[in-house]
């Protein structure tokens, strides 16, 4: 996986975990990746990921069942869109307005082209 | 798990390479030794196993006096030069000999590694390219499952696919019980894999801390104007705009930077001291 | 556990060590055994009967013996190998027991049982070659005789195996690179420096000295004869008692405290 520059590393394993189940990948409920699965396939170190998951599971996204592994909650939908708002807003928001102003690009001008964007790529929702 | 304490060493002593080296190190963690060439980086490795004994001060590693070699703090630990040697013998042989001597080596382990590491030949080790023989020897001292690992220079000598099979290796088999202590100057190499940072300079320690410390303490930026007011540890310029490392004074965390982290230390150690103090 | 001596890890050791390097181990043993015999029939057939065994002995003896003690600690000709010798997990003590049975018992065993085979053949062949009744058969036979381990040369020759090869193992511990050559260098040096002196010290004392051995023996000339004084018999004890036993014991237990503090 390649990582972003800015972010810490911890921060945008939880948001991968997040993005495999609002893609659907990962059903709510289910068990995640084990902390050694996701650190073989990211080439990061254990810790790193035990921090994603403890940050997960503060933001009850996910929770512990002893001896059997991590599982996302039922209900987690809710927090996992919070929380990647919140990143949205934090980390690509500010980059994505920084070029519109450069660029001088009116936001009222994007509106159409967001709709098509969304009837291109997500026809099916 | 490895005690240093006021250690000094010098090939002669007139001219010290460590003065007064106070360090302690834990199980649980892989360990990133940063340090220019000729900082002494192999020597410290060298000390820890013994194969160098300390001019003044003292060592404690799990529990034992390097120096004294004793066959039961030797069984602790396995150190991986950066030149490896393999005698004339096949990969069944090695094991069958030198195996025994490591009381919780694991040969399925070992079977695991070396599929991972894609090194398998039914000829004799050294007729190995010298990647391939470095693979090896890092498969068997990974399954002799020994509580410190130490390795100098890991990936150099291991092509590109290599050098990513070895990540996910060392990924795969840290766990809370053991310490790996990997002495590089290839910081990119193993970037997200050390979570604990300790740089050398000139004799001295310069910084110990665990990469979320620092993610705390220093915030790697980049910026399209150099910031004013804020002291700047580093600064690096880039097609993306300016790479800086600066004290972080709010609490939001960036991505650490090992190789600009590298260069602030060592261009401002005064400052870092008084940051991580 | 033991940390000095385990029988269990020594085993492994001795194992190990013999395997590690079969090739060099076995091949320049072989290789000694080899030039023993050549040695022998050479000699036999150039100088003679006797000459060719007391050749041959004393070169297998210690020319094979101080081969194999300068390679038994000779893994630190790399960086890697060195560190790989030393941070093995057995004692230094095991280490060098290793290197000691396999040059002082080992091979001087194999040595000695090789040599006896090829000198009792050799003889026989001769003894059953010559007419018996020739008439100087009884003569001819006592000439050759299986040659002696407790005689005069074979002392000799055990005396400067058990030094030289001690010296051999310290020397491979302290010179890392071609340490045989530097050793062998070392060792004659002494050798010609005790020569030396010793005439030197012989001449201050004694007129009209000829030569002198180191240490027990100086030809003098008398008139157009020439004599000999030797150390008297109490003194000659204390010295042989010194370089047979004390000096090659230090050596070889000094290999051992090497070993120990060696820094690589």
């Amino acid at each position: 996986m390649n990582f972003r520059q800015n972010q810490p590393i911890y921060l945008q394993i939880a948001e991968y975990v997040c993005e495999q189940i609002l893609l659907k990948k990962w059903k709510l409920g289910d068990k995640v990746m084990s902390i050694r699965d996701i650190a073989v396939v990211m080439e990061v170190n254990p810790n790193t990921v035990q921090r994603a998951y403890d940050f997960l599971q503060q933001r009850n996204i996910i929770t512990n069942k002893r001896g059997v592994g991590y599982f996302t909650e039922e209900d987690a939908m809710e927090r996992i869109l919070t929380f990647r708002k919140e990143q949205f807003m934090d980390n690509e928001l500010p980059v994505f307005f920084r070029n519109l102003y450069l660029l001088d690009i009116d936001v009222k001008e994007l509106k159409n082209q967001y709709d098509q964007f969304v009837k291109d790529n997500f026809k099916n929702k | 798990m490895i005690e240093i304490a006021n250690l000094s060493f010098g090939y002669n002593k007139k001219k010290l390479l460590y003065k007064n080296l106070t360090l302690s190190l834990e199980a649980g963690s892989i360990y990133g030794l940063l340090g220019k060439n000729g900082a002494g980086k192999s020597t410290l490795l060298k000390n820890l196993i013994g194969l160098l004994f300390p001019t003044n001060g003292d060592i404690w590693v799990n529990g034992f006096l390097p120096k004294k070699r004793l066959p039961s703090f030797l069984e602790t630990i396995y150190f991986i030069p950066e030149e490896v040697y393999v005698p004339s013998l096949t990969i069944d042989r090695y094991i069958n000999l030198f195996a025994p001597f490591y009381p919780n080596f694991s040969k399925e382990n070992m079977i695991r590694h070396l599929e991972e590491l894609d090194v398998k030949t039914a000829d004799k080790l050294n007729t190995l390219s010298f990647g391939q023989q470095k693979k090896f020897i890092i498969a068997f001292g990974l399954a002799c499952n020994t509580k410190v690992l130490l390795l100098d220079e890991p990936t150099n000598g291991l092509d590109i696919p290599s050098k990513k099979r070895f990540r996910k290796l060392i990924a795969a088999e840290m766990n809370d019980d053991r310490m790996i202590f990997i002495s590089t100057h290839q910081i990119r190499d193993l970037d997200n894999l050390i979570d604990r940072v300790v740089i050398v300079d000139e004799g001295e320690l310069l910084l110990n801390a665990s990469v979320a410390t620092i993610a705390e303490k220093l915030l790697f930026t980049t910026v399209d104007e150099m910031p004013a007011g804020d002291k700047i540890l580093y600064a690096e310029e880039s097609l993306l705009g300016i790479y800086v490392v600066t004290e972080n004074k709010n609490t939001a965390e960036s991505k650490v930077n090992l190789e600009h982290l590298f260069n602030a230390v060592t261009e401002n150690p005064e400052i870092i001291k008084q940051i991580f103090n | 556990m033991n940390n000095t001596f385990n029988i269990h890890r020594f085993g492994l050791l001795f194992k190990k060590t013999l395997l590690e390097r079969p090739m060099q181990l076995f091949g320049l043993t072989a290789l000694s055994l080899s030039i023993v015999f050549i040695m022998y029939v050479l000699g036999k057939m150039l100088a003679g009967f006797e000459d060719g065994q007391n050749i041959s002995f004393m070169l297998g003896l210690v020319g094979g013996g101080c081969f194999l003690a300068s390679f038994v600690f000779s893994y630190f000709t790399s960086n890697a190998m060195g560190s790989n010798y030393i941070t093995l997990p057995a004692s230094a003590f095991e280490k060098w027991l290793c290197g000691v049975l396999i040059t002082g018992v080992f091979y001087l065993l194999l040595f000695l049982l090789f040599y006896r085979f090829i000198d009792t053949l050799f003889v026989g062949i001769y003894h059953r070659n010559l007419d018996a009744n020739g008439p100087f058969y009884r003569q001819l036979y006592d000439q050759v005789q299986i040659f002696p381990y407790d005689g005069f040369i074979a002392n000799k020759a055990i005396l400067l195996f058990v030094n030289f090869s001690g010296a051999m193992l310290v020397g491979s511990l302290y010179f890392n690179k071609v340490n045989f050559i530097k050793v062998a260098l070392l060792i004659c040096g002494f050798w010609l420096g005790s020569w030396v002196l010793n005439l030197l010290i012989a001449q201050a004392m004694i007129q009209h000295v000829n030569n002198a051995m180191p240490y027990w023996l100086v030809w003098i000339d008398v008139n157009k004869d020439e004599g000999r004084i030797e150390l008297p018999e109490n003194i000659m004890r204390v010295v042989s008692i010194f370089i047979q036993f004390i000096i090659p014991a230090t050596l070889w237990m000094l290999a051992w405290l090497r070993l120990k503090e060696k820094e690589f």
